[in-house]
């Protein structure tokens, strides 16, 4: 019980070392925030928690102002996975992606379902079947006009329910694509082999994880083609 | 349904008007402009010429005529694009810059023209003029008198690890010297030349060092050498976009490649005489099928720069470092403030110079604040070969106490190199109003921190762990429309049933249940025997209304009620009609039970058989 409480009242009192960070950032000390925020970051994961969009957002942030791509494109990456619409992590991840060394032919496009915001969806399905709920209990025990006014409602919001379903699962399928981000300037091999010769990509590059093969993992780059890499020089998005 | 039309109306005019808004807007929002470096070049110079469109928003332009350049010979050609953001009546704005550089070569002397440029969107064009350029020179011939004929050709054909034996040349490579000048007309095949676009500065303005390879035969692989670091200079690699990459150029009639492969700003730090290192290095021509290549190594001659000092008398708010060309601005944030609630003071100088060392003009306070130690941000945005940029200063400054506070003019002296004067720089008194109240709290407040290369600021006061929201409303709303769908389908089936003969029948037993309880508790014999005579009639015919006791118990029996039961009922009704008219209440409360309990044997009979 009173881990419960310690746990609640430290999810609910501010990090001090958050405000350190914030004002070493405000002090242009960028390297020292940035460890700050890291340490934090690290001890989430060591628990088992899910990082913030906001803490990604500054850790991407502060690495794309040291020039440091590979972290910067998976912090923000992992943002706009949790926050697809806030404009700033948009922003940065746009400029991100322009920085890199390595300029593939497509340009990344997000999946429908990566664009879509998880919260809204989820409550909007959740709101949905609710009604449909009550219209369907409405239909079968009110009597008279109410029950008919139900019945009419019924095919709109049945629709309407599908639809919100239909993103729902887009959404979820989205969440489950594993895309990892190259973090050191490394080969891309045609084989899983270290013999195997190849071209040079730079930290920042993504790619969908299509296979894991001795150490190496088989990645669809932004532009589908598909190599091998290192699986050392390589991070998956959280 | 009028009110409902009145509003479509108003939303259907609202959005009208903000389409026309939006496309106002995007209409006067369009600009072109083009710039070049010179109007007056030499034949066979190279110069830059820009074209900029400016689009206030994100919609890409209909029509982009670009100028006609076929006066000249296009040597290069890249584009960019920066956009830059504001709030404007507390909407954002963004404005995008697309930006054409062209590296023209001016290839025949005379008055040429880069002809005129037009941009369309929607309904706008915009122009930018034509541009005159003076081409000077004698018509068709490129080479200038050797500097010195006795150096040699060794750098050309020398095998690998071979000095060229120019070093002892000494002559000074610069913009008014033809490259290989120094050569004369044996001019080798492969040579390096240490180019400054001036030999005499003054301590503080930027000399430009470029070093270039020219050589007759395309090389193997891009030479790379470190910048220029000579020592009692304060030394930066350029950064104007122009990224180094190899053109052709035609030097004493002959074709060579030419490879930059260092471009640096370099400040001297104190007067006198410095001669900069020769460039030295080693490269590699690209061998062909029949031939393999040798490594060559060519060195350039040595430059000498003098370093002039600075005027004497400096005034006296000068300080040594700043030399170049600026602009000063200062600004406080807000005007109207509490006791204790901080404004920031914002000085910014944009110009050209070692942007590097500009030291700001700072206000020292008036005891009625206190200031925080100022953070500094510098922006480098070299243009054209120059070192550029601007420098932002903020000072957080917290009052004291109420009344007003006046920061006195910013003055900043800078040597112009150009002109050969100081000049000083000054910014307009500000006066910030300090109220009553107290907001100490938020003095120490951090504020966003920009970081540069157009990222936007890190987020403030976060929260860092993520709660997937809302994430058991779907669970939530499947269990209620589970349940409705329950609910429905059972309230569904009680109106089916409902509505049946059987529930029907079951109603009409429930009624007389509650009626029984009724007549029960008023000792009403006629109500009794009435729901009693009911319960039959429904079940066993209407004609049972009207049978006489005798006749009764014979139908009863006949229609299934069984005979034991059916001489009960006549039985109850005999002594029904018997205490009706009796004298005294115990008989009839008698008579009244013994109906009930018949209409409830009669009632609770299952099936036709008459079982009860």
């Amino acid at each position: 019980m009173n881990s419960v409480v310690l746990a609640l009242l430290l999810a609910t009192v501010a990090d001090p070392r958050l405000k350190d960070a914030e004002r070493l950032a405000a002090h242009g000390e960028l390297d020292a925030a940035r460890a700050q925020y890291q340490t934090i970051h690290d001890e989430l994961a060591n628990s088992g928690a899910d990082a913030s969009a906001a803490l990604h957002y500054n850790l991407g942030t502060l690495a794309l102002s040291a020039d440091d791509m590979g972290p910067a494109v998976r912090h923000l990456l992992a943002a706009a996975r949790r926050a697809p619409l806030d404009d700033d992590i948009r922003h940065n991840l746009a400029t991100a992606l322009t920085r890199r060394a390595d300029h593939v032919e497509a340009a990344r496009q997000d999946a429908f379902g990566a664009r879509l915001p998880p919260g809204p969806v989820t409550l909007v399905l959740g709101i949905l079947l609710g009604l449909l709920g009550l219209l369907l209990a409405a239909r079968g025990v009110l009597s008279g006009r109410l029950a008919v006014v139900a019945g009419r409602g019924l095919v709109p919001v049945l629709v309407a329910t599908v639809v919100a379903g239909l993103a729902f699962a887009v959404r979820l399928a989205a969440d489950g694509a594993v895309v990892a981000v190259v973090m050191l300037e490394t080969e891309a091999r045609p084989q899983p082999d270290k013999g195997a010769g190849g071209f040079t990509i730079h930290p920042g590059l993504t790619g969908h994880v299509v296979a894991e093969q001795d150490g190496f993992v088989r990645l669809r780059l932004e532009n589908g083609v598909d190599v091998w890499v290192d699986h050392a020089h390589t991070s998956v998005v959280p | 349904m009028g009110a409902s039309r009145l509003v479509m109306l108003l939303l259907l005019s609202t959005s009208l008007a903000l389409g026309f808004a939006q496309s106002a807007r995007a209409e006067s929002a369009l600009g072109l402009r083009m710039t070049a470096s010179a109007t007056t070049v030499k034949r066979g110079d190279t110069f830059q010429l820009d074209v900029v469109l400016s689009v206030n928003g994100q919609d890409a332009v209909d029509e982009l005529d670009l100028p006609d350049l076929s006066d000249f010979a296009v040597l290069r050609e890249n584009e960019s694009q920066q956009a830059s953001f504001s709030m404007i009546g507390g909407r954002r704005a963004i404005v995008v810059e697309h930006r054409r550089t062209f590296i023209l070569r001016a290839t025949d002397v005379g008055t040429k023209q880069v002809g005129e440029a037009t941009a369309r969107l929607g309904g706008t064009t915009a122009r930018a003029a034509p541009i005159t350029i003076r081409v000077v020179g004698t018509p068709g011939k490129t080479s200038t008198t050797p500097a010195d004929p006795a150096a040699g050709d060794a750098g050309a054909s020398a095998p690998s690890g071979a000095v060229a034996d120019e070093a002892a040349t000494a002559a000074t490579a610069t913009d008014g010297t033809q490259p290989g000048a120094r050569f004369g007309d044996a001019l080798p095949r492969m040579f390096a030349e240490l180019r400054v676009d001036k030999t005499s500065a003054f301590v503080g303005e930027q000399i430009t060092v470029v070093g270039e390879i020219y050589t007759q035969v395309p090389l193997g692989q891009y030479p790379r050498v470190p910048g220029q670091k000579p020592a009692g200079f304060v030394c930066l690699a350029l950064d104007d976009g122009l990224k180094p990459q190899a053109s052709q150029r035609i030097v004493q009639g002959r074709s060579f490649y030419v490879y930059p492969v260092t471009r640096d700003a370099i400040f001297g730090l104190k007067p006198g005489s410095v001669e900069l290192d020769p460039l030295e290095i080693e490269v590699s021509p690209s061998g062909s099928f029949f031939s393999r290549s040798q490594d060559v190594r060519v060195r350039s001659a040595t430059v000498t720069i003098e370093v002039k000092p600075l005027p004497e008398p400096a005034p006296p708010d000068f300080r040594a470092d700043n030399v170049g060309r600026v602009e000063l601005r200062a600004a406080v944030r807000p005007t109207v403030v509490k006791v204790g609630e901080p404004f920031t003071l914002v000085v910014e100088v944009v110009g050209w110079g070692n942007t590097e060392g500009f030291i700001l003009p700072q206000w020292a306070g008036d005891g009625s604040a206190r200031l925080f130690p100022p953070t500094t941000r510098r922006e480098r945005r070299d243009r054209d070969g120059i070192i550029a940029g601007r420098i932002v200063e903020e000072t957080l400054v917290q009052p004291a106490k109420a009344g007003r506070i006046t920061i006195a003019p910013l003055v900043m002296v800078v040597f112009d190199p150009a002109e050969g004067r100081y000049v000083t720089q000054q910014t307009a008194p500000m006066t910030v109003v300090v109220g009553e109240g107290q907001a100490a709290a938020t003095a120490t407040a951090p504020r966003r921190q920009i970081i540069a290369g157009g990222a936007r600021p890190l987020a403030l006061g976060i929260d860092v762990r993520h709660v997937a929201a809302f994430s058991l409303a779907p669970f939530v709303g499947g269990a209620l429309a589970i349940i409705g769908a329950a609910v429905g389908a059972l309230g569904r089936r009680r109106r089916a049933l409902r509505d049946s003969v059987a529930g029907q029948r079951d109603a009409r037993r429930r009624e007389r249940a509650v009626s029984a309880t009724k007549a029960r508790a008023s000792v009403n014999v006629a109500a009794a025997h009435r729901l009693l005579l009911d319960a039959l009639a429904e079940r066993y015919g209407d004609d049972v209304r009207a049978a006489d006791s005798q006749t009764l118990a014979t139908l009863l029996a006949g229609r299934g009620l069984g005979t034991s039961a059916a001489d009960g009922v006549v039985a109850a009704i005999i002594a029904a009609d018997a205490a009706r008219f009796a004298p005294g209440g115990a008989a009839k409360a008698q008579a009244v039970d013994n109906l009930l309990a018949r209409l409830h044997d009669v009632d609770s009979v299952d099936s036709v058989d008459g079982v009860v």
